[in-house]
């Protein structure tokens, strides 16, 4: 195989083969690729699946370009208010399902900026709207008693529709 | 009887509350105040999440912190809702909740800042009336309800119950200015009257 190809083996056993600076971006291939050294061996990733990881690879490829991200920032103000960029943001135009998938397995492969882009998309769904659209849109069981809904409610009665 | 669960198998499992904890306080970590308040309410899962203390500082509990000059400290929310013309030591409602008395609401008891400050000159009109200035202190951290307690006696007592505004029954307040750290480390803040 050639020396800047490296080939990525998915949970359910399919082979990929990718160029190294687009298998770069996630910092645990890099490591087990620094490791492994000058190897033909696939790098097994039990925890992704053919579909999600092809959508990942997809996402490596438009930013393998990318500088390394600054050592991580604690100020969470900071990152608040960095954007999606256009390209990430459609991107992310997925079911829900695959959504999820894409943050674990960025999170898996540790990729940050990926796994950021993921949690903000999450967090833009939930923006702005109320309990029960929010369990709506996730299914999510309302586990609180009335009595529990009703005085939670009361208590934030007032910060309702800001 | 019978002890079959009760979960139907239509019901597909929530994708959201399955991810690990740390992906969710992540993906919560983007949300504001007012958000964080609504998602405590969707389940307990995502009430204990809040709880978290990560959200102290969004969330307005967390502590004292010595503070730099010139430092951004963030204002409770709601102290700007607050009808600050007609605090008294125990009424204080929101311009659009009349019917609200802020000091029942638990917000009431969350510190006046992010952090909270052990110090602060609340300053009142002072551009107009040239008085107007109060020194608030609490070594645990100011609440809102200090602040309000601070606002009710500047009206009924303070500088504030001679005021022109008063007098005339006018409306002067118009929001707060961003608070400042001055010099010692007290926090300024100050009132943004109408017409200015």
């Amino acid at each position: 195989m050639s020396a800047n190809k490296v080939k990525l083996s998915t949970s359910d056993q399919e082979e990929f083969d990718v160029d190294r600076d687009v298998a770069n971006r996630s910092v645990l291939i890099k490591n087990m690729l620094e490791d492994l050294g000058d190897s033909d061996q696939a790098i097994p990733l039990p925890n992704v699946s053919a579909n999600v990881l092809k959508k990942v690879l997809e996402w490596c490829e438009h930013h393998k370009k990318d500088p390394e991200p600054i050592a991580e920032d604690l100020d969470d103000n900071r990152r608040k208010t960095t954007e999606i960029s256009d390209w990430d943001a459609k991107f992310i135009q997925v079911d829900q399902e695959m959504l999820f998938e894409i943050i674990l397995a960025a999170n898996y492969l540790d990729i940050k900026p990926l796994l950021d882009v993921g949690c903000k998309t999450v967090a833009n769904m939930i923006k702005g709207k109320q309990p029960e659209e929010i369990r709506k849109l996730f299914n999510i069981v309302n586990d609180f008693t009335p009595e529990e809904e009703a005085q939670i409610k009361k208590e934030n009665e007032w910060a309702e529709d800001r | 009887m019978s002890t079959a669960p009760t979960s139907s198998p239509l019901v597909k499992p929530s994708r959201i509350s399955q991810l690990p904890a740390e992906l969710l306080l992540m993906i919560l970590g983007q949300l504001d105040y007012f958000d964080l308040k609504r998602v405590r309410r969707v389940c307990k899962a995502f009430d204990t999440l809040v709880k978290d203390p990560k959200f102290d500082r969004v969330l307005f509990r967390q502590g004292v912190k010595p503070l730099k000059p010139g430092q951004k400290v963030a204002l409770h929310p709601i102290l700007d809702l607050v009808d600050c013309m007609w605090v008294t030591a125990t009424t204080a409602t929101l311009m659009d909740l009349a019917n609200l008395n802020v000091y029942e609401v638990p917000a009431c008891d969350e510190f006046a800042t992010a952090p909270a400050c052990a110090a602060l000159v609340l300053n009142m009109f002072d551009t107009w009336y040239g008085r107007g200035e109060q020194l608030v202190t609490s070594d645990v951290g100011l609440t809102v309800r200090d602040i309000l307690h601070e606002l009710a006696e500047y009206w009924e007592t303070g500088p504030g119950a001679h005021s022109l505004v008063m007098e005339q029954g006018g409306h002067a307040f118009a929001g707060w200015r961003h608070p400042i750290v001055l010099k010692d480390g007290t926090v300024c803040l100050q009132a943004c009257p109408f017409d200015h």
